[in-house]
């Protein structure tokens, strides 16, 4: 069969993505998880390992635009896919309104869970600008926390989106 | 240490067929991968290759065509739950695919590999029980279309061939048009908690008040998926009230010690899964209003 001396049949293969818009390539053991090129391959080391078997959220990152478990994901499936990742939250010139509100609202404790919990919130925020309490308690069900007790979490995450779309309504438009 | 595999993504269902029919024996399908994954992780994957089908348009389609349902085998659960095809035509399935691990699992695991996997606490298959879901199953030179519980033939084995694949589900929905469902979850808590017993239950009731069909699965107590017939036989044709749902409750309870013996567990079980029932039944069966 000509797929047994072809390229893709290798033990490496060469993957190609969209990591906080800016191309990546390179070539990863297909075996290695999604998590483990980020931070061990790229330096993108925002994305924490907690569990490593999806039951905790940690390691969320956003693959065209949904929130998925990094840890979960073997690293060929990054290939043509858009990444994003908490590194690419903010702009030069200042922190997400997310970050803002997380920073603002107390609900930053050890930190440890806080790139998960941003990642699964701005995902929220792009399908659902104006969430109601229960459908953010719902988003960021797949991300658990052993600090904070949820309660700041979720306020941040509503004053997040309080503050973007106030953002919004008071540009000029033109 | 992980296992160690080679990697291969085919371009399409025949393609993915042929290689099954080369490799099939020394290969592990990847669809979602959040279960593959896990063995993988734990040194515990054998195959040489896995093969990634998660991205054949011809797996992913979720179709109504002439009053049949198709769900692709690599659908994932966030897809299956807000299909307008699935919550009109199979309700019951689509409320099983959002309590399925977390939002992060649910945006990448699929009902094929839910099947595939063959876990008895794989909350997809309850509702594909009770729709009668066929499975669509291809090899290179052969297909079939079996019943869930005719494939499943106990915990996390079926009876898949190494060269077959699972294409896609096929759900009649005339059937069921006009079944009242229920889906019911006991697990730790709501998200990222495996059940400890799910159910899924169809039921209608005839103009003269008695149960005209009754349809009931019960997961994560049976070492394979089968309808609780003892149960459903108690209530059709008679007209439904607490005291029968109860017996039928108890003769759930009754089968799941047969079947699975006297666990460590059966103390909390046998009442829990009793409940469980009966609140799946009591929905379907004495409530008037029937949820959207």
């Amino acid at each position: 069969m000509s797929q047994t001396d072809g390229q893709e049949f290798s033990s490496r293969v060469k993957i190609s993505f969209m990591l906080n818009g800016e191309p990546v390539e390179l070539e990863v053991e297909p075996w290695s998880s999604a998590l483990t090129v980020l931070r061990d391959r790229l330096g993108f080391k925002g994305t924490k390992e907690g569990c490593g078997i999806g039951e905790c959220g940690a390691c969320t990152i956003l693959v065209d635009g949904q929130a998925v478990d990094s840890c979960l994901m073997f690293a060929p499936q990054l290939n043509g896919r858009e990444i994003q990742t908490v590194e690419g939250l903010k702009n030069e010139k200042s922190l997400h309104p997310l970050q803002e509100a997380f920073l603002s609202d107390g609900a930053v404790q050890c930190g440890f869970c806080t790139p998960g919990m941003l990642m699964s919130a701005k995902a929220l925020l792009e399908r659902n600008p104006r969430p109601t309490p229960e459908d953010i308690v719902e988003a960021l069900s797949g991300n658990l926390c052993r600090c904070t007790g949820y309660v700041q979490i979720v306020e941040a995450v509503e004053s997040a989106a309080e503050a973007v779309a106030n953002a919004k309504s008071t540009k000029p438009e033109k | 240490m992980r296992s160690r595999f080679q990697y291969f993504r085919p371009q399409s269902l025949v393609e993915a067929l042929e290689f099954l029919e080369s490799y099939g024996h020394e290969t592990s399908v990847l669809a979602g991968g959040t279960d593959l994954m896990i063995a993988v992780r734990n040194g515990e994957t054998t195959s040489r290759f896995v093969m990634d089908v998660s991205r054949l348009d011809e797996l992913r389609a979720i179709r109504k065509n002439d009053e049949v349902l198709t769900v692709g085998a690599a659908a994932t659960f966030t897809e299956i739950s807000n299909s307008q095809e699935v919550l009109e035509c199979a309700p019951v399935l689509a409320r099983a695919a959002r309590y399925v691990g977390s939002l992060q699992i649910r945006n990448v695991g699929t009902v094929g590999g839910n099947v595939a996997n063959a876990s008895p606490a794989a909350d997809g298959v309850p509702p594909l029980v009770v729709l009668q879901a066929r499975v669509h199953i291809q090899s290179s030179s052969s297909e079939r279309t079996p019943l869930v519980e005719e494939l499943i033939t106990a915990p996390y084995r079926t009876n898949l061939k190494p060269d077959e694949l699972i294409v896609r589900f096929i759900i009649d929905p005339a059937r069921t048009k006009k079944y009242k469902w229920s889906f019911q979850r006991i697990a730790r808590r709501r998200t990222l908690a495996i059940a400890r017993a799910n159910a899924a239950a169809l039921a209608i009731i005839d103009p003269n008040g008695v149960v005209g069909d009754l349809r009931l699965c019960v997961g994560s107590i049976l070492p394979q998926p089968a309808r609780m017939t003892g149960a459903e036989e108690i209530l059709k044709g008679r007209v439904p009230d607490r005291e029968l749902i109860w017996e039928a409750a108890k003769k759930v309870s009754s089968e799941m010690v047969h079947l699975s013996g006297v666990r460590p567990t059966t103390e909390y079980k046998r009442p829990a899964v009793e409940g469980l029932v009966m609140k799946a039944l009591t929905e379907i069966l004495l409530e008037e209003k029937q949820h959207a």
